[in-house]
């Protein structure tokens, strides 16, 4: 007579070896299971392009810090009494205030969904569009530097 | 260069709609005897410094009038979504007031470094105020959408 222990440990063993092999080979590529784990996926997809347009933002505020730095450095070198320096602090003060808005805008748009899935995904989409919209608005104080 | 053009542009219609009222107000609120203005101010052109605070001013709080309204019906959306939650689901209202915080501070900042160069002067003045007012409709904008994305 087969034993519950065995059974039990038979059971583990395919659902974390068999079944779990066969999670690491899919892909969201793959057509027969993108209709099972489309949410997931779609999730997955749209967090990428979000950290592709988050380094987007990084790299243009490093450039805009940079100019910034420049644009104090002339008006302290001029010694200019009518206007100031002091705008790279300025500046940063205001990305660190736009991050903490960002997180607090997009927590909140995960309210409203009752999957997991959905939360994640309305909390991605947010990121991602608030985001470029912050990286097009520091490009156009860039041009004006 | 684009950027101040495009707060300009919003700013002129922005003053245009308010004409009316500010010719109303005109002498009926003693905050504004100290500008001196012209009781037959146009907001749409205004003709000296004192015009265009005015007029800029008048601006301003109409847009925060506005932003306040959709914040407040948000809320209240909010609040009527959450009751009918479980426990777990529950903390819209309180989330939308974490963010609204989160956003005047980031609107004081983004319009303080806007007008920074020329902070504390007349020009700096009008900069900063133009800046809060095309800011504060931006809010309304994506206050109202939020709204009709949960159906109003």
């Amino acid at each position: 007579m087969i034993s519950w222990p065995f059974i039990r440990t038979v059971a583990l063993f395919f659902i974390f070896v068999v079944t779990g092999s066969q999670a690491q080979a899919f892909s969201c590529d793959d057509e027969d299971l993108i209709f099972i784990f489309s949410r997931s996926c779609q999730q997955y997809e749209l967090y990428k392009k979000y950290e592709v347009e988050d380094g987007k933002l990084n790299e243009i505020y490093k450039e805009l810090q940079k100019n910034a730095k420049e644009y104090d450095r002339e008006i302290e070198d001029k010694q200019n009494g009518f206007l100031l320096s002091g705008m790279s602090d300025a500046l940063r003060d205001t990305q660190r205030a736009w991050i903490k808005f960002r997180d607090e805008q997009c927590g909140l748009a995960r309210f409203g969904w009752t999957h997991v899935q959905d939360r994640d995904f309305m909390e991605t989409k947010c990121l991602y569009e608030i985001t470029i919209q912050r990286t097009q608005e520091l490009k156009l104080i860039n041009e004006e530097l | 260069m684009i950027r101040h053009a495009f707060k300009m542009l919003v700013l002129m219609k922005t003053l245009r709609l308010s004409v009316l009222v500010a010719t109303l107000m005109i002498g009926s609120h003693p905050g504004f005897a100290q500008y001196k203005v012209n009781p037959n101010i146009d907001c749409g052109y205004p003709l000296n410094n004192n015009e265009r605070t005015f007029c800029a001013e008048k601006a301003l709080k109409e847009a925060e009038a506005s932003m306040t309204t959709a914040y407040e019906r948000l809320h209240a959306k909010l609040v009527q979504m959450d009751a009918d939650l479980p426990e777990h689901l529950k903390g819209a209202p309180a989330a939308l007031e974490d963010a609204q915080a989160a956003w005047e501070t980031y609107r004081e900042k983004d319009c303080t470094s806007y007008a920074f160069p020329f902070k504390g002067g007349t020009r700096g003045n009008e900069l900063y105020r133009s800046c809060m007012i095309v800011v504060t409709m931006k809010r309304t904008d994506d206050l109202t959408a939020t709204l009709e994305d949960y159906g109003n």
